[in-house]
């Protein structure tokens, strides 16, 4: 007889009732019956429609939010021009007065000629820019060199005096052309400080991770079998060191911080009250190296799934010229006398930086698998809501003073407080112990800002980050 | 056990008495299988009352023409009392490469075990190769359905059914039970 057949015909069919109370377990089992009954369908009971309902909402309102314009009152140049032109400051009015008679002061090449300057001071000063840290002069010869009447020269264009924006332009201003000269003592011809653009910067993210860490077991002592009946059978006892993969828990918690590098790059997408800014922003801006930190916490549900969230502080940062405009005089080309000027435009570009810190809360499933005991890799994705902080660069206010932008300033700024980012987060992860896990993981991210309280300014930003995490298995 | 294609209909249409009648033909036999299964017997009634009220929320699932009632509910216990083993786990699975065939099985010293130290004994084995031999040699699964249950491939689960076998060569072969005993032999 096969010994198969042996232990076949010993336990085949064999019935017992040992160790159970039949009549008290059939009691929890109609209980829990009757309480799966009233429940709701199992759909519903999942936790994964409810997911999908959340991430279809969070779809619709950033569809929402990008397609909905904020158009503050005030802010449209035209309707504040016809509607409201007792708003105007005397400084303005006198400006645009001067506009309407002769246009002397259009500059080619500036998208903001073109409307800022006919129009009040709020439009020109909403553009942000940031700090100066260079400052080179361009004198265009063709292009911004417009003589000016002489009843215009007889006007004042602007009556912006000693403020913050003008000393930083005068002490950064390289005046390289002889023949331009500053308009120091002649107050008619104050510097026009058309600007431009601002680069907005952005944000965000999160990285992720999945992980089923190694078990190691120090020993395993087999049970010494048999002290049974009069026939003990003999067993040699095993001391059995092994290391090998944990068994994954089901359900468990990591947590977890995570610091690294991150770039972003903006696309304007549309400028509702000045136009032509868009394509100068975008082709005058270039990226560098921003931060991110923070916090995560990831629900592993299975071996292989697991839900992320958290909260993450980015800072992104831009490097980008503007071209600051301004009047002047310059000696009338071909005439010796110093005295016989003519009023003339002068045009810098200044390189600001432009950092945007916002913070993210990230809420992602991802899906990971192990290359070996110690190693594993993975990726995640999902939806990330952002919340703007600050601006730490400086931009030029509606006053025309610099200005940086917060969540406590009481004006608005030229960001949106609220937007959403799609995000995808690979990984590979290495378990340095039983409960303690590094992770190595680049982040691709797709930020949509919808439309900005003090510019109506849309734009959208790829990002793009690499992370270290250390976490912590619960 | 016979089980009627009537109980299974009533059970289908939730009534409460075919559901005791099924659970009073089914739970003595399901009680050995999950123990035989279970690292732990102390999680029996927690295992079985999961057990069968998986069967009964599942019941309309069963297909009579796919194979008989009892290997469904085996099926359902075994993979109960898997994930219960894989969530409490504090035991692994450990590789004993044993030489097979070595020695030579003597029927006899199994013989004369009782059930119980019998199924002691065959727990001892490495978990893997216990599961193998278990849901072959006694509940009567073919490789395929195995390999399914265990998330494993068929040809995993012959070459554990192999190992299971080797193992239990090894330790009832004459030569080791001398060995041990000394002075006996059979």
């Amino acid at each position: 007889m096969d010994i198969f057949d042996i232990i076949k015909e010993r336990f085949k069919g064999k019935q017992s009732l040992e160790g159970i109370q039949e009549d008290f377990l059939w009691e929890q089992i109609s209980n829990e019956l009757d309480q799966e009954e009233g429940k709701a369908p199992p759909l519903l009971r999942s936790k994964w429609p409810y997911l999908a309902l959340l991430i279809l909402l969070l779809g619709m309102g950033s569809l929402y939010c990008w397609y909905t314009d904020i158009q503050p009152e005030g802010l449209n140049p035209s309707a504040q021009a016809e509607d409201s032109p007792t708003q105007h400051s005397p400084k303005h009015s006198s400006y645009e007065d001067s506009e309407k008679e002769s246009k002397p002061f259009t500059i080619t090449n500036s998208s903001l000629s073109k409307n800022v300057t006919p129009l009040d001071n709020s439009n020109v000063s909403d553009v942000p820019s940031t700090t100066n840290k260079d400052v080179a002069v361009e004198m265009g010869q063709q292009t911004s060199f417009t003589p000016l009447s002489a009843e215009h020269m007889g006007k004042p264009k602007t009556s912006i005096n000693e403020t913050r924006n003008e000393q930083t332009l005068s002490e950064n201003a390289n005046w390289d052309t002889p023949a331009l000269i500053q308009n120091e003592s002649n107050p008619e011809l104050e510097q026009a400080i058309n600007t431009v653009q601002s680069p907005i910067i952005e944000k965000e993210t999160t990285a992720v991770a999945i992980k089923e860490k190694p078990n190691y077991i120090p020993s395993i002592t087999q049970i010494p079998y048999l002290a049974l009946n009069n026939n003990p059978m003999p067993v040699s006892i095993q001391q059995v060191n092994v290391k090998t993969p944990k068994e994954p828990t089901l359900k468990h918690w990591e947590f977890g911080f995570h610091i690294g590098a991150d770039l972003a790059l903006l696309k304007y997408d549309q400028h509702s009250q000045i136009d032509g800014l868009q394509e100068e922003i975008d082709g005058s801006h270039h990226s560098e190296l921003g931060y991110q930190m923070g916090f995560k916490a990831q629900w592993h549900h299975g071996d292989q799934f697991f839900l992320q969230s958290g909260i993450s502080l980015i800072e992104s940062q831009t490097e980008f010229f503007y071209i600051s405009e301004s009047a002047t005089t310059m000696q009338r080309p071909g005439s010796s006398d110093p005295t016989n000027r003519v009023p003339a435009i002068a045009k810098r570009k200044v390189l600001n930086d432009n950092k945007f810190r916002h913070l993210s809360i990230p809420l992602e499933i991802g899906k990971g698998f192990r290359l070996n005991p110690k190693w594993s890799l993975g990726s995640s994705a999902g939806l990330g809501l952002n919340y703007f902080v600050g601006q730490k660069g400086k931009s030029v206010d509606q006053d025309f003073m610099i200005a940086e932008f917060s969540r406590h300033n009481t004006h608005p700024t030229p960001y949106r407080n609220f937007f959403l980012s799609y995000q995808i987060s690979p990984y590979v992860g290495y378990d340095v112990s039983r409960n303690v896990s590094l992770q190595l993981s680049p982040q691709f991210r797709y930020q949509q800002h919808g439309s900005s309280p003090l510019y109506g300014l849309k734009h959208h930003a790829f990002g793009t980050g690499l992370n270290l995490n250390i976490m912590y298995q619960f | 056990m016979i089980i009627t294609n009537d109980t299974i209909n009533l059970c289908k249409a939730r009534d409460r008495a075919a559901q005791k009648q099924l659970y009073r033909k089914m739970v003595p036999y399901l009680n050995v299988v999950c123990r035989r299964y279970l690292h732990d017997d102390s999680y029996i009634s927690d295992i079985l009352q999961e057990v069968f009220i998986q069967i009964f929320t599942k019941i309309a699932q069963f297909d009579p023409e796919r194979g008989a009632f009892k290997n469904w509910a085996i099926k359902i216990s075994v993979n109960a009392c898997l994930k219960h083993n894989q969530k409490h786990a504090k035991e692994n699975l450990q590789e004993l490469v044993l030489p097979l065939h070595e020695k030579k099985v003597n029927p006899y010293v199994l013989q004369k075990y009782s059930d119980e130290d019998l199924m002691n004994f065959l727990r001892q084995m490495p978990t893997a190769y216990f599961q193998v031999f278990s849901l072959y040699v006694i509940d009567g699964f073919d490789h395929k359905e195995i390999a399914e249950m265990l998330e494993i491939n068929d040809s995993l689960s012959r070459k554990r059914l192999s190992r299971a076998k080797a193992w239990i060569e090894k330790k009832t072969s004459v030569s080791e039970w001398a060995k041990v005993s000394g002075n006996r032999s059979f």
